[in-house]
């Protein structure tokens, strides 16, 4: 497969209708697209795999051109077009998908997808174009380039990460069927399904009439076939789904790695918030404290005056002369009566009478003494307990202070807390889902076995049946030549899985070898890559072994090397001209590549990639550009730029 | 499970093993021609390979 042009309308930036024609120059075979951040370069890269699949990596599905839309009227319709013109095995292919979309009046959702994507296949043969049938769309995409592999020849250098992993982690068999196919083992598969087949449809023609026992047998061996046929099926599935379920889990592991330090954060959020509500408790304890020191603010400040006053008090030597429990009403009675309680006699001015009538000045009402005395107490009481009123307000009002300090500290704190928490997933929420996957996981590997098991006895009473119906098939002329032919059939048919499972084998280790070729010359010795049997990519350090953590660039080469080592075998067996490989050269359709590497390893690359891929095109920044023109200078065949007016968002344009 | 030189038996037929590899040979050209083609379907793939075999196995 050979990209020849691509034609863009309305797709995202690419306003009106753009065409971008790659070289094919075998000499000159590298197309270079430049642009700065933001025109489109990563669209373009999206725009095949929408095209050949009808897939994005948008977070926003609508493709409409923002621009054009702009210009549409409420309940107008216009259509996306992403049209590609490829050859592939000798035949031109124009590949186009089609969606129609219709603005709206409401705000919040502008344009709706109006119908279904359509997609077509035309192929140009002598002369004529035809359509590929509408039921052997998905087949004929598939032996183009597949899904599986789409991803890893459209590079792009932002999803380093992630394709990495897929390379390294279990893709299921999907992408090692692609895989072969591309190495050129699609005839080989092809052989052995017909010859299958073949086998199967000889069963239909055995002649019943001679025994009806072999229709019986006919039946039970079709029913043991069919029943096989599920079970395969459904391992097939839980291959695929154990694929997914352990990268789930691995992902789920890695997020919890990560994530560990938000169960801290977390934590400690938790302490900070506690914290935070008994210092609010504390706050208003404090409050409360220095308002009743204050209580005593008066006595506080009234202190000197009552100082005074007792000194005053005592310089007057006016001390308590009154006769306790005696009142004004008692003297009056003992002058009316004449006689004191000690027995003198109360004459008017006697010495008796005079002293009686004097204390009329200290007893109540009006018990000046009593008053004083009780002052004098009073002042001493309030003078004791305001002498530590300041210190005591002191000491609250520090403690306020104290407090509003910590309580603005921890406010501070939880917020900091909080801004690292956002973004973090939830480590309890990921546990919980580790555990569910792996616990399906379980459940998958009982099934396995369970359906193994199952397989294993069906397969073994298939086979009896079988012999029981060849023993009396070759008793009729007719059955006996079905039977002779069948088993032809089946000797061929197990020939050529031998010879397949030989074949792949030798062409696995052609591959790893080219692959290691193509990475040491790109990335330094010391690592080894090593393909398992479904094709995952390890990485192994030479002369330690074991698996080994890998950075950004050795990433990148990772990819590079696996591809282009894939693209550089379907090449080569190319030349080969008999046997079962048929193989096509592919291109290899980079997004920024280059800004992830050292300047020699841009060397590298430039110099590796182009002699092994038959067609290149890679997407580069306008700050890259020299770059590209000192490494790529004489491969390059046809040189692009996406500009966008004015820095627009929404407009970009090729030239 | 092989018997004489050049003959082997399979599900209680004797198989000449020179006979399938023609058929088998003729299959690998068929198949590799039809993956760059898609000329022929897979019915007509079965009925060319019944029709092979049948040739090759009554040919003296």
């Amino acid at each position: 497969m050979l990209l020849k042009s691509l034609k863009l309308k309305d797709f995202r930036q690419f306003k009106g209708e753009q065409t971008i024609v790659f070289s094919d120059d075998p000499e000159k075979n590298v197309t270079v697209i430049m642009g700065d951040n933001g025109t489109g370069k990563t669209t373009l890269a999206q725009a095949f795999t929408w095209c050949l699949y009808g897939e994005t990596d948008f977070d926003d599905k609508i493709l409409l051109c923002k621009a054009t839309l702009r210009d549409m009227l409420p309940g107008q319709t216009e259509k996306v077009r992403a049209e590609l013109t490829l050859t592939h095995k000798g035949t031109e292919y124009i590949i186009v998908s089609e969606q129609q979309y219709r603005k709206t009046d409401k705000s919040d959702k502008p344009v709706e997808v109006a119908g279904q994507r359509g997609f077509t296949i035309m192929y140009k043969q002598g002369g004529q174009v035809e359509y590929v049938k509408q039921s052997q769309l998905d087949g004929r995409m598939k032996e183009i380039l597949p899904f599986e592999l789409a991803r890893y020849f459209f590079f792009d250098g932002e999803r380093i990460t992630v394709m990495s992993k897929r390379l390294s982690q279990g893709k299921g068999d999907e992408f090692a069927r692609a895989v072969r196919s591309l190495l050129g083992l699609d005839a080989f598969t092809s052989a052995i399904d017909h010859l299958k087949k073949t086998i199967k449809d000889y069963d239909k023609k055995y002649d019943a009439r001679s025994d009806s026992k072999i229709e019986d047998y006919t039946y039970q061996i079709s029913n043991f076939e069919q029943t096989i046929e599920l079970i395969e099926m459904r391992l097939s599935e839980i291959a695929d789904e154990e694929v997914l379920v352990t990268e789930r889990i691995g992902d789920l592991q890695a997020a919890i790695e990560k994530n560990k330090k938000s169960e801290e954060l977390a934590e400690r959020e938790k302490k900070l918030i506690s914290r935070r509500d008994a210092l609010i408790v504390q706050k208003g304890r404090n409050i409360t404290g220095l308002l009743s020191a204050l209580k005593r603010a008066p006595a506080y400040f009234a202190k000197k005056m009552m100082r005074d006053s007792l000194q005053q008090l005592t310089k007057t030597g006016k001390t308590d002369k009154s006769v306790p429990f005696v009142n004004a009403e008692t003297i009056k009675y003992l002058i009316e009566r004449g006689r004191c309680i000690c027995g003198a006699e109360v004459c008017t001015g006697t010495d008796a009478c005079n002293t009686l009538t004097e204390l009329f000045s200290y007893v109540p009402p009006k018990s000046i003494g009593d008053s004083i005395a009780d002052f004098r107490e009073k002042c001493k009481e309030r003078v004791r307990i305001s002498e530590s009123m300041f210190d005591d307000f002191e000491a609250k009002y520090a403690d306020v202070c104290a407090c509003d300090s910590e309580y603005a500290e921890v406010l501070q704190d939880i917020a900091d807390v909080g801004k690292q928490l956002l973004g973090m997933d939830d480590v309890g929420k990921l546990q919980a889902d580790r555990k569910r996957y792996e616990t399906n996981l379980r459940g998958l590997h009982m099934e396995k076995s369970d359906c193994e098991r199952r397989m294993g006895g069906l397969e073994t009473e298939c086979k009896r049946v079988e012999t029981e119906r060849d023993k009396l098939t070759l008793k009729d002329d007719n059955n006996r030549r079905v039977t002779i032919y069948k088993a032809y059939a089946q000797y061929m048919y197990n020939t050529l899985l031998e010879q397949y499972a030989e074949e792949e084998r030798k062409i696995r280790e052609e591959l790893e070898e080219t692959v290691n070729d193509i990475f040491h010359s790109l990335f330094d010795e010391g690592f080894m890559l090593e393909l398992s049997e479904r094709y995952d990519v390890n990485v192994i350090l030479s002369d330690f072994g074991g698996s080994s953590e890998t950075s950004t660039a050795q990433n990148i080469s990772i990819i590079f090397a696996f591809i282009a080592g894939v693209i550089k075998m379907a090449r080569e067996s190319q030349k080969e001209e008999n046997g079962l490989l048929v193989t096509e050269p592919y291109p290899f359709v980079m997004d920024a590549p280059l800004s992830s590497f050292d300047k020699k390893r841009i060397e590298n690359v430039c110099d590796v990639l182009p002699r092994i891929a038959e067609q290149v095109i890679i997407f580069i920044k306008d700050t890259d550009g020299e770059i590209a023109e000192e490494h790529l200078g004489n491969r390059i065949g046809r040189r692009l730029t996406f500009h966008a007016p004015n820095n627009s968002k929404t407009e970009t344009y090729v030239s | 499970m092989e018997t004489n030189i050049g003959e082997i038996t399979v599900n209680g037929v004797t198989v000449d093993k020179k006979k399938a590899d023609n058929v088998l040979r003729w299959l690998i050209r068929q198949e590799a021609e039809n993956v760059r083609t898609k000329a022929r379907s897979d019915v007509q793939m079965i009925s060319d390979i019944q029709k092979n075999i049948q040739e090759e196995v009554e040919r003296r």
